[in-house]
């Protein structure tokens, strides 16, 4: 996997364009990605370590969301093709997310303590549940992923996730026939419903 | 559940409900909870699945870090500044190799005490580069004895100062040309002797110069004022010829000035005369005061030996 992003850097110094991008994710190519990560991933931390106080940590997370957030784009058929170069489009992402990461820190750093003690106590409780319970959530519905077996896993992150098709899942994963890819989708889909069913309280 | 309700379901998963589907796929959410119940949980596998997938990916991406992390750190925007800096670096110093005149690289490579005794850096000097030549071209006795007093009225000593000013500056700056080429070291040897008064030297060495070099009137010029200076006017006549000296020579006032002194120690007084008449009547030049004052002085003199 990284060697074939270290082999295409070595074959090819410039940076991966657009096109070639779109195209070899919708082809469902892997190294793509990475490549898209490992071309712009300095750059992108250099710039905005310029324009942002942030750690290096905080700006490498808020790049691989912007990259992800282009391959969902680009596997869900919203992005097709790009006016601009591959680099102002992350770029254009990643300020956003940038801007976001800001307003939340500024928040943290905005709200006075004496304000936090004013609040009341079922106040304060109330908050903290809020947080705990979309933490919570998340957490629970990750640890029924993790419960499935790794194939299943798999099978269902590239058939919901990547978006590939039976076909290309059975390429990949060395199935015999798409319908039996079908079938044992539905299957690890029915295993992690009841899982996530067994998992989560009932509502009230 | 009925299969009619899984396989809306399995559709509404997909993504693939028709419109007429999604009607009926909002009508059974309405009126059925179990039915909502099963959506809410398809909702909540798709969103682990997709939670799922962004860990993965970001893991991958993790690992790109660490390998990327252990590259020394690299400047992609400055990489093209290099890729023009270094190659012309290069160049530059090809050209200083290739075409720095020798004399110069030699002073380069020299030590700082060395340079001292260096020509180039001789030539650059203010002082006069042969204080002491004029007095070894005073004459003989002999001489004394075949000239006419009213020469020796004149200031000689200036005269030839002036000469070899003149001549150092002219004559060698306009030689330093020819130390481009490959013979550079033997005349640079060569014009170091004359440099240094060894005009035994420069008479000696003249046959080891290269033959473009010897042929040239300016070695030739030097050449003579070496014979001049160890009085050997015969050797400076025949090293010219005076009939093939056209007036678009550049150093035709040069050599017409050796030729005047020559004859002069020879004590032919008519010859000498007619040279620095010619040299008197080159004007501009910076002899042309001297020679007129020799010119007077030489009339004068044939014209009381004639008197007489």
């Amino acid at each position: 996997m990284f060697q074939t992003y270290f082999s295409l850097d070595k074959s090819n110094n410039s940076k991966i364009g657009a096109t070639q991008a779109i195209e070899g994710i919708q082809k469902g190519d892997n190294s793509v990605i990475e490549r898209i990560y490992a071309d712009f991933r300095n750059d992108f931390i250099h710039w905005a370590g310029k324009r942002f106080p942030f750690e290096k940590e905080d700006l490498r997370d808020i790049f691989q969301q912007t990259v992800c957030i282009f391959y969902e784009k680009v596997v869900s058929g919203k992005i097709q093709s790009l006016d601009c170069a591959l680099g102002t489009y992350l770029y254009a992402v990643g300020f956003n997310g940038l801007r976001a990461h800001s307003r939340k820190m500024k928040k943290i750093d905005l709200v006075p303590p004496e304000e936090l003690s004013s609040l009341s106590a079922q106040t304060l409780h109330e908050s903290e549940l809020t947080f705990d319970e979309e933490e919570e959530e998340k957490a629970i519905l990750r640890k029924a992923l993790d419960q499935l077996p790794e194939n299943c896993r798999n099978l269902l992150i590239m058939a919901v996730y990547d978006r590939l098709s039976n076909e290309q899942i059975m390429v990949k994963m060395g199935y015999q026939s798409k319908a039996t890819v079908a079938v044992t989708k539905t299957k690890c889909l029915s295993k992690l419903t009841s899982i996530i069913k067994n998992m989560k309280p009932p509502k009230s | 559940m009925k299969e009619s309700d899984r396989i809306l379901l399995d559709k509404y998963f997909d993504g693939s409900l028709s419109p007429e589907e999604e009607v009926l796929f909002a009508q059974r959410i309405a009126e059925d909870p179990l039915f909502e119940a099963e959506v809410e949980l398809l909702n909540n596998a798709r969103q682990a699945i997709i939670i799922g997938g962004r860990d993965a990916l970001q893991a991958r991406f993790k690992a790109i870090d660490k390998q990327l992390d252990q590259k020394p750190p690299s400047f992609p925007g400055r990489k093209w500044i290099w890729m023009i800096v270094l190659p012309t670096l290069f160049v530059f110093s090809l050209c200083l190799y290739f075409f720095l005149p020798p004399l110069s690289r030699q002073q380069l490579s020299k030590p700082v005490q060395q340079q001292k005794d260096s020509l180039g850096d001789t030539i650059s000097t203010s002082k006069p580069l042969l204080p002491a030549t004029f007095q070894d071209t005073i004459p003989t006795q002999k001489e004394k004895k075949a000239l006419p007093k009213q020469v020796y009225a004149l200031d000689v000593n200036a005269l030839m100062k002036t000469h070899f000013s003149a001549y150092s500056d002219d004559v060698i700056e306009g030689l330093k040309d020819q130390t481009r080429s490959d013979s550079a070291n033997v005349l640079q040897t060569w014009l170091k002797a004359y440099v240094a008064r060894d005009y035994k030297s420069v008479i000696a060495n003249y046959t080891k110069l290269p033959d473009k070099a010897a042929r040239a009137d300016k070695t030739r010029v030097i050449l003579g004022n070496a014979y001049l200076v160890t009085h050997e006017p015969d050797k400076v006549m025949a090293l010219f010829d005076p009939e093939a000296i056209t007036t678009d020579n550049k150093l035709a006032t040069e050599i017409y000035w050796l030729l005047g002194w020559a004859w002069l120690q020879k004590g032919k007084q008519t010859q000498s005369l007619a040279y620095f008449k010619k040299v008197s009547e080159d004007t501009g030049n910076l002899r042309q005061a001297s020679a007129l004052k020799l010119v007077d002085t030489l009339s004068k003199a044939n014209r009381d030996a004639s008197g007489q």
